[in-house]
C-alpha cells in the first residue's frame, strides 16, 4: 500500500497557525514589557521619580555617573 | 459557498476592516524620534517581528507560485522552494551578522562600503528599479477588478495608496507592524485553503488519481537546465534589499541570524501549503487557467467568513510586500541617490523619505497600468539585471575578498552581460532563448571581478 501522506499537509498547515499566532504573542508580550533602563542614569532618574534633565534629583544622578 | 468570485458582504466588510486596520497601525507607531527611528525602527528589530516582518514582506504574490505549481507540479517546491532555502541559509550563516553590525542603512551604502563611491551610485540605480514594486501593484489592480467589478486602476490607487500612506506616516516601524498583522493573515488563508481542500476533496489518492504523473515527482516536467537557471535565480537573495533592510535594522547580530533561519521553517511550511493548493487547483479544475485556478478553488470550498479571510489574505500578501519595497525605495532615494549632506537634519531627511515612499508608489502603480500586459518580462529583466550586477560585488566583499576597481568592474559587467543578453532574446535569437539573461550576466560578473582582483596582485608582486 502506497504511504498516506494526507496528514502531514494537515500537520503542515496547523503548524503554519500555531507558529504565526505564537510569533504575533511573542510581540505583544514584547511590547508590555516595561523597557529596561537606557543607561545607569535614566535608572536613577526613575527609581526618583525625576521626570527629566530638570530639576531635583540633577545631583545625585551625576554623582552616581562620576562614581 | 459560491460559485463566482464576487465580492459578497462579508468580504466587503473583511478587506476594509484589514485596510483601515493597516491605516491605524500607522498612525499609532507615527510618533517618530529621529531618522533611525524613522527609516530602521532605531536598529532595535527584535526576533519575532524580524520574522513576520521578512516572511510576509517575501511571500507577494501567492498567485505566482500557485500557478507554477499548477503548471509543474511538485518541482515548482524545488524551484521556488528548496532551493531558495540554501540561499537563506547561506545568507543567515555568512552575511546577516556582518551587515547587522555594520551600522549602515541600505544595500546600496553596504556597497559603497566595499566597493567605493561609484560602484554605490550604481548599485543605487539599479536597486531603485527593482524594487518598483509594478509586480504586486497589478496584483491588487486584478484582486479589486475580480472581487469588486472594478477597473484595474481604481483597486491599484485604493490600496497602493493605502499602503504608502502607512508607510510614510509611521514609517520602518509601521512597515514592520503591518507586516506582522499580514503575516498572520496569510498564513491562516493558506492554511485554512489546505484544510478545506483535504477534507471536502480528499486526501493523497484524490491528488494520485487525478494529477498526470510527472506532477508528483520533485523534478517534474522541468528540464535540467531549467532547474538550474532556477538555482542561479535563488541566488539573486544575497542581494535582496529587504534582507539587508531587517539586518541592519536588527537589534543584534544574533537576532539577524536567528531570525531568517526561524523565518525559513515559517516558509517551509508556507511554501508546501501553496505548491499543494496549485496541485489541488490543477486536480480540482485541470481546464481553468493555471493563474486563477487557486483562487476560484478557494471561492468554491471555502465557506462563507474563511473566504473572506482568503482574499483578505491574497491582499495582505501583496501589500506587505508593496509597503516594503516602496520603503526601501524611498530610502535609496534619500540616502543614496540624494545623500544626505552635513547639513541634512533628521527631520529633511525624513520628510525627503516620506516624499520618496509616495513617488516609489506612484511610479509603480503608473507602469503597472501602462505594462499591465508586458510587465513580466520587463519586471524579470530589471531583477536579472540588478541581481546579476550586485550578487559577486555583495557577496565576495563581505565575505573579505575587495580588491579596488574590481565591484565596480564586475557590476559594470554583469549589468551589460544581463542587458546584452536580454537585447539578443528580444531578438528572438534561437540560441539566445535557451538561456535565461541572468546566467551570462553572472559569468561576466565572475570574470571582471577575477581579472580585476588578481591584475594589482600581480603587479604588487612584481
Amino acid at each position: 500500500m502506497a504511504f498516506d501522506w494526507t496528514w502531514l499537509l494537515l500537520f503542515d498547515a496547523a503548524f503554519l497557525v500555531v507558529g504565526a499566532i505564537l510569533i504575533v504573542a511573542m510581540v505583544i508580550r514584547e511590547r508590555r514589557k516595561p523597557k529596561p533602563p537606557a543607561t545607569c542614569a535614566d535608572g536613577m532618574r526613575q527609581k526618583a521619580g525625576v521626570g527629566d534633565q530638570h530639576g531635583a534629583g540633577q545631583s545625585e544622578i551625576e554623582e552616581h555617573e562620576h562614581g | 459557498m459560491r460559485s463566482s468570485m464576487t465580492a459578497s458582504s462579508t468580504d466587503f466588510i473583511a478587506l476594509f476592516a484589514y485596510a483601515a486596520l493597516t491605516l491605524w497601525i500607522g498612525h499609532r507607531v507615527a510618533k517618530n524620534e529621529g531618522a533611525d527611528d524613522f527609516l530602521l525602527a532605531g536598529r532595535s528589530l527584535g526576533l519575532p517581528l524580524f520574522v513576520g516582518s521578512l516572511v510576509s514582506t517575501w511571500y507577494g504574490a501567492i498567485f505566482g507560485v500557485t500557478e507554477i505549481a499548477f503548471k509543474h507540479g511538485l518541482a515548482s517546491w524545488l524551484t521556488q522552494g528548496i532551493f531558495w532555502y540554501g540561499a537563506y541559509l547561506i545568507f543567515a550563516f555568512f552575511l546577516a551578522s556582518r551587515l547587522a553590525q555594520s551600522g549602515h542603512r541600505t544595500l546600496p551604502e553596504q556597497i559603497g562600503a566595499l566597493h567605493g563611491e561609484n560602484a554605490r551610485f550604481f548599485a543605487a540605480i539599479l536597486n531603485y528599479f527593482n524594487v518598483v514594486p509594478i509586480a504586486y501593484m497589478l496584483v491588487l489592480g486584478k484582486l479589486a477588478e475580480v472581487l469588486f467589478s472594478w477597473p484595474v486602476w481604481l483597486g491599484i490607487l485604493v490600496f497602493g495608496a493605502i499602503a504608502a500612506l502607512y508607510s510614510a506616516a509611521g514609517g520602518f516601524k509601521a512597515v514592520i507592524y503591518t507586516d506582522l498583522l499580514q503575516f498572520l493573515l496569510m498564513c491562516l488563508g493558506v492554511a485554512a485553503m489546505i484544510v478545506y481542500a483535504v477534507t471536502r476533496l480528499g486526501g493523497a489518492d484524490f491528488l494520485q488519481n487525478r494529477l498526470p504523473a510527472d506532477h508528483l515527482s520533485l523534478l517534474g516536467n522541468m528540464s535540467v537546465q531549467e532547474i538550474v537557471v532556477w538555482a542561479v535565480v535563488a541566488l539573486s537573495t544575497l542581494v535582496d534589499p529587504n534582507f539587508y533592510h531587517r539586518c541592519f535594522a536588527a537589534a543584534s547580530p544574533r537576532i539577524a541570524r536567528n531570525g531568517i533561519l526561524i523565518a525559513i521553517f515559517f516558509w517551509v511550511l508556507f511554501d508546501v501549503c501553496t505548491t499543494f493548493g496549485g496541485l489541488y487547483a490543477r486536480a480540482a479544475l485541470p481546464f481553468w487557467n493555471p493563474s486563477s485556478a487557486y483562487a476560484v478553488l478557494g471561492g468554491l470550498i471555502l465557506p462563507a467568513g474563511l473566504e473572506s479571510l482568503f482574499w483578505v489574505a491574497i491582499l495582505a500578501s501583496a501589500m506587505s510586500t508593496i509597503d516594503s519595497y516602496c520603503f526601501v525605495g524611498a530610502m535609496t532615494i534619500s540616502v543614496d541617490l540624494f545623500p544626505p549632506s552635513k547639513e541634512t537634519t533628521d527631520r529633511d531627511l525624513v520628510r525627503k523619505t516620506r516624499a520618496g515612499v509616495f513617488l516609489t508608489a506612484a511610479l509603480a502603480a503608473v507602469l503597472a497600468m501602462i505594462f499591465s500586459g508586458s510587465f513580466k518580462a520587463i519586471w524579470k529583466t530589471l531583477g536579472s539585471l540588478s541581481a546579476a550586477a550586485m550578487m559577486l560585488p555583495a557577496a565576495l566583499g563581505l565575505l573579505g575578498w575587495r580588491p579596488p576597481g574590481a565591484g565596480f568592474a564586475a557590476m559594470v559587467g554583469g549589468a551589460s552581460g544581463t542587458l546584452g543578453w536580454a537585447a539578443l532574446r528580444a531578438m528572438s535569437i534561437p540560441w539566445a532563448l535557451k538561456l535565461e539573461a541572468l546566467m551570462p550576466g553572472v559569468s561576466l560578473s565572475l570574470c571582471c571581478y577575477i581579472i580585476v582582483g588578481l591584475v594589482p596582485e600581480r603587479k604588487a608582486r612584481e
